[in-house]
């Protein structure tokens, strides 16, 4: 964390086995502002979630031990998923997954490879206490560049 | 005997010439008596010997006409069995031991396509196809043998060349000595069934290269997925990487680091373009893309797309118009509709020098079909390489172009996108003028081909 950056105080957990992965995310979002916890699969993910508060997750879906999905389920069952949103983040850009991954309670859905930009964006759309008008803006960028 | 009754009355009268000649009379009265008794015996005896006669006559000639009656019969059933011979739905032939066709039937006639005339001058051995004259050859020792053959499958030429399949039985036909004269041979044709085997067995055979076609498609179709994925999985922080660098997160660069970066993007974002249009072809060829098709506003589906590539042609100081009716509708897919629009302005932007306008618009054409068109005033397409725009993996050679290499994909998957949407697209080109590409969707949804 380095000196200059403004804390905006709310934390993310970063969920996703690729170390490299983690390493940007964490980067980029360290850089807006914001605590950053990482988490290289779904189970060290729910062990965390179990202890600490997140004020949002960005959960890779293809995971070794437990998938992506499979700590939705387990957040969905705890009642826990209308406390935090859920980013997901994968490499499978087809309609039925993305749909699955809405279904499944994800709030937004971002495809790999993704511009640092999107998550920037996404962080502020769910953390910095925007207006509506903000956010459908910040949506409406979105929405034009991931085509 | 009666001579020997004359004999022994002569002899018992040699004494008294009178008494001699009294008895004598006496004898031969009675001989008369005995004679006349005698002679109507006999006539007795010939009469009933005659009412045989003409008995027997009678049954011979009875015998005779039963015996005509039966040649008759028999003439008769001899050229009805003879038209039997000729006219039965199974060929026969006779061959004898040095195997010369001595009878063939109309049958065998009409199925080997020979006339008797012909097969006179031929052996058995001439019928056969090259693969069964081996066998033609064992079998027939076995008949010189004097054996019989049951149904043996059998291949013969036809006189035409086409083969004959059938199944040959042989009677060795002997004389009293049990010595073989000829054979009775038949054969039924099974041709017909041999060939609806081999249908059979080629449907089959066809199933199997169908299904195991299906199974590669299926196969590669996940090879690629899986390939992309993990192309996809490492581009991630590669791409996040430099975009840090450009943005100055991670420190100031100077400009030739900064020159060098941003080519890494470039082809970073190249292996990006490729490795989607790779997947998107491949989900196309295997039919596991699957279209959400819709009744839509072309204007209101492109908006968002040309508004981003307005922003990319600025960098070349390009221009993109965009002139769509708000009412021109089409039942397509936005997804794809996006792909092909955004390739084929992004084509023209990258393809063609500095300061090319772009122009993307759509009208009504008859039956029931709206067309869009991309049109640029660029150095143009060579004929000879417009043919081959469309294939997968092809780049149109230019002379004088900017450097931009494509993927030669994205126009294939442009193709195969319009074609699932039941489009054509096309391209027209003139060298210095500029290029159009077209395609067509329908303008709504056709009966009966819901999805």
């Amino acid at each position: 964390m380095s000196a200059d950056t403004e804390q905006t105080g709310k934390s993310i957990l970063i969920v996703d086995d690729e170390p490299d992965v983690r390493l940007i995310l964490n980067a980029i979002l360290t850089c807006a502002g914001y605590y950053v916890t990482e988490a290289s699969d779904g189970q060290e993910a729910l062990e965390i979630l179990a202890n600490r508060k997140f004020d949002l997750v960005l959960l890779d879906l293809m995971m070794p031990h437990l998938t992506g999905e499979e700590v939705m389920e387990h957040l969905h069952r705890e009642g826990r998923l209308s406390d935090i949103p859920v980013i997901m983040l994968t490499a499978k850009a087809e309609r039925k997954d993305i749909e699955k991954g809405y279904e499944g309670g994800a709030s937004f859905y971002v495809v790999k490879p993704f511009a640092n930009n999107t998550i920037k964006e996404l962080a502020r759309y769910f953390l910095d206490g925007l207006t509506e008008s903000e956010k459908e803006n910040i949506l409406f960028n979105l929405m034009g560049t991931s085509g | 005997m009666r001579r020997l009754l004359w004999g022994n009355n002569l002899a018992r009268s040699s004494n008294n010439p009178l008494v001699e000649a009294q008895l004598q009379l006496k004898l031969l009265q009675e001989e008369l008596a005995l004679s006349s008794r005698g002679m109507a015996a006999l006539a007795l005896e010939l009469e009933n010997k005659a009412v045989a006669l003409d008995e027997t006559n009678k049954q011979l000639q009875q015998e005779i006409a039963e015996h005509r009656q039966a040649v008759e019969a028999l003439k008769k059933s001899e050229a009805k069995y003879e038209s039997l011979y000729n006219s039965a739905p199974v060929a026969y032939f006779s061959v004898d031991t040095n195997a010369l066709i001595r009878r063939a039937n109309k049958a065998a006639e009409a199925l080997l396509g020979y006339t008797f005339e012909e097969f006179r001058k031929m052996t058995v051995f001439d019928l056969y196809a090259e693969e069964s004259k081996t066998k033609a050859r064992e079998l027939f020792g076995e008949f010189k043998r004097g054996n019989s053959l049951e149904n043996e499958e059998m291949v013969y030429n036809r006189k035409d060349g086409q083969e004959v399949h059938g199944l040959l039985s042989v009677n060795p036909i002997k004389d009293e000595e049990g010595q073989v004269l000829k054979s009775r041979s038949v054969v039924v044709d099974i041709t017909g069934h041999k060939k609806a085997q081999k249908a059979q067995r080629e449907l089959e055979a066809q199933k199997l290269v169908v299904d195991k076609l299906k199974e590669l498609e299926s196969a590669k179709d996940e090879f690629i997925s899986t390939v992309t994925h993990e192309l996809r999985t490492p581009m991630t922080p590669l791409r996040s990487t430099i975009e840090m660098l450009l943005d100055g997160s991670l420190g100031e660069l100077t400009d030739r680091q900064e020159k060098f970066i941003r080519m890494m993007g470039r082809n970073v974002e190249r292996l990006a373009q490729f490795t989607t249009e790779v997947l998107t072809l491949s989900r196309l060829e295997s039919g596991r893309f699957k279209l959400d098709m819709k009744r839509l506003s072309l204007h209101e589906a492109l908006a968002s797309v040309l508004e981003l590539m307005k922003q990319k042609a600025q960098s070349k100081k390009s221009t993109v118009s965009f002139n769509i009716d708000a009412e021109i509708t089409a039942y397509a897919d936005v997804n794809s509709l996006g792909i092909i629009v955004t390739n084929l302005v992004n084509n023209a932007i990258v393809h063609n020098s500095e300061g090319t306008a772009v122009s993307v618009s759509a009208h009504k054409l008859d039956a029931g079909l709206v067309e869009v068109s991309i049109a640029d005033d660029g150095q143009g397409i060579p004929e000879e390489s417009l043919e081959n725009l469309f294939d997968r993996f092809y780049q149109a050679k230019r002379e004088d172009g900017p450097g931009y290499q494509g993927t030669g994909v994205g126009l294939a998957v442009c193709k195969a996108l319009v074609e699932a949407m039941d489009g054509k697209i096309s391209g027209e080109s003139h060298i210095g003028e500029g290029t159009v590409f077209r395609f067509t969707l329908p303008a709504q949804e056709k009966k009966g081909t819901e999805e």
